[in-house]
């Protein structure tokens, strides 16, 4: 799930992560610094990662590369983009660009 | 912005409230006991919504969360309300669809189902099932909830449960997933938490060695579930006796692997059937619907095996406190075999619909389909009961 906000300084987005190895998990926040890295849980044990960063051209590029790393390196990466479920594995280009173009076009929808 | 807001507005970011979720504004809490040593503090609101994932949550900005979804529990008290009106006693609802145990289980296993079919895509299955559990069959629900529709329905000459007995059904469900998300708080925070609930829970927890032995990687579930179990007993609500107590939590558990693993059904069924291109069929009215075809799996080994730990718990705890979990005395009589039961059930929540019922849903679900909005609509207006001056005759 992928949602965004015009919070009170940013316009912010939110990716979750189904399944992301710990380790990734500290290349996400090291990448995104200044984001906002969530863990949680659900009832059922299910845990989750959700990244919360502040919106804009350059971010989705970083999360472009960071993902395509991923993919190469052969991780198993899940998460949700709007209604458009991704793994990293077996994302094709066209998968990839599909879930960057959901990414941008919430932020269009929140700009308006 | 005060704080509040900003975890408001960050909770609504990141669950994704924007129009099909409610949440309670977060106020702060710090938890503070020097015998122990805790020191806990965060944020704490309540969440309606129909994903049932995030609970507790650490942010890096706004530290901790518990939010615990309603959804799941109000669910939970729906089912178990039912049980408590409608069990008689004997197994008759398992092989009897008209058996008005069975209906009104059908009625909210098959609406969570639909539910969680249409929050993930827009498919004519999910809007007629839905349907029919709106329009049809939610009657069987007004005699138990007589007493706190008031008018609307027409109190029989048979006892109602009271506003004060429902409550403590919905309590009693809220106050178990909130405490499962504060074991998993303590926990983290708590060195020795673990071993502190294992000796409170003494003998009773040996029984469990073994189910807990085969989820080495979520024990801490296991044991967050007995934290919960042991807090919510050590809490009784007034009007329950310790054996009523002792069913209302077994019952509370085999709700959530039920609803748990309609869940997951429902993922499957909107994978293989989206269903968000037009209804090819609608100009053929004679057809029948295409894209029915749904998936009802089995519990998840995980929650199937939470619910008989909690069921193996409770039974042990009340061996040694000389109560009869499964005596014929009182509230939510429940027979052993309760999450075996509602495991055999789901696969039948979508047969035993009268057929025309089922022709006049569908044809509406094909004229509603495409009116996404409207359908939400409908979603969120059923969660309040309305049948306006309705005769009831059970």
């Amino acid at each position: 799930m992928m949602s965004s906000q015009d919070t009170d300084e940013n316009l912010s987005v939110a990716v979750n992560f189904f399944a992301l190895p710990p380790a990734l998990k500290e290349e996400l926040e090291s990448t995104f610094p200044e984001a906002d890295v969530v863990s949680s849980r659900a009832f059922s044990g299910q845990k989750l990662v959700s990244l919360v960063v502040e919106a804009s051209e350059a971010v989705i590029k970083q999360l472009a590369e960071l993902f395509q790393r991923w993919k190469d390196s052969g991780q198993e990466v899940k998460g949700k983009v709007g209604d458009v479920e991704f793994s990293i594995k077996g994302m094709s280009a066209q998968d990839s660009k599909d879930m960057l173009r959901e990414i941008r076009k919430l932020l269009r929808e929140t700009e308006k | 912005m005060r704080s509040a807001e900003k975890v408001e507005r960050f909770l609504r970011l990141r669950f994704g409230l924007e129009d099909d979720g409610i949440l309670a504004k977060p106020v702060p809490f710090r938890l503070a006991d020097d015998k122990t040593g805790i020191d806990i503090e965060g944020w704490q609101t309540s969440v309606y919504h129909p994903a049932l994932e995030a609970l507790a949550l650490r942010s890096r900005h706004h530290g901790l969360i518990v939010a615990p979804n309603t959804y799941l529990s109000s669910f939970a008290y729906n089912l178990i309300a039912s049980w408590d009106y409608y069990f008689d006693g004997n197994e008759h609802w398992k092989t009897d669809p008209a058996h008005r145990l069975a209906r009104a289980l059908r009625l909210h296993f098959k609406k969570f189902f639909a539910e969680q079919i249409l929050r993930r895509t827009h498919n004519l299955f999910g809007i007629a099932i839905f349907l029919e559990t709106l329009l049809y069959e939610e009657e069987i629900m007004y005699p138990v909830l007589a007493k706190i529709a008031g008018a609307h329905f027409a109190l029989e000459k048979a006892s109602h449960p009271s506003k004060e007995q429902l409550q403590v059904i919905a309590n009693w469900m809220t106050g178990l997933v909130l405490r499962h998300e504060l074991g998993h708080v303590f926990d983290d925070e708590i060195d020795n938490f673990r071993d502190a609930v294992l000796r409170k829970l003494a003998e009773s927890v040996e029984k469990l060695g073994k189910v807990w032995g085969e989820h080495p990687e979520n024990s801490d579930e296991f044991l967050c579930d007995a934290f919960a179990v042991a807090m919510t007993l050590q809490h009784p609500e007034g009007c329950l006796s310790r054996e009523e107590a002792y069913r209302l939590t077994i019952l509370g558990f085999a709700a959530f692997a039920a609803l748990h693993a309609l869940d997951l059904s429902a993922h499957v069924t909107a994978k293989e059937s989206p269903g968000k291109t037009e209804d090819p069929d609608r100009g053929n009215v004679l057809s029948s619907m295409t894209g029915a075809s749904y998936s009802i799996g089995a519990f998840e080994k995980l929650q199937r095996d939470r619910a008989q730990a909690v069921r193996l718990l409770v039974e042990a705890m009340a061996e040694a406190g000389g109560a009869q979990v499964y005596g014929s005395e009182g509230r939510f009589q429940i027979p052993p075999t309760i999450v075996e039961d509602f495991e055999t059930f789901l696969p039948t929540i979508v047969e035993g619909t009268d057929l025309r019922v089922r022709g006049k849903c569908e044809m509406l679900a094909r004229a509603l389909h495409g009116h996404q909005e409207g359908i939400n609509y409908l979603v969120w207006r059923s969660k309040t009961y309305s049948g306006g001056a309705v005769e009831t005759s059970d």
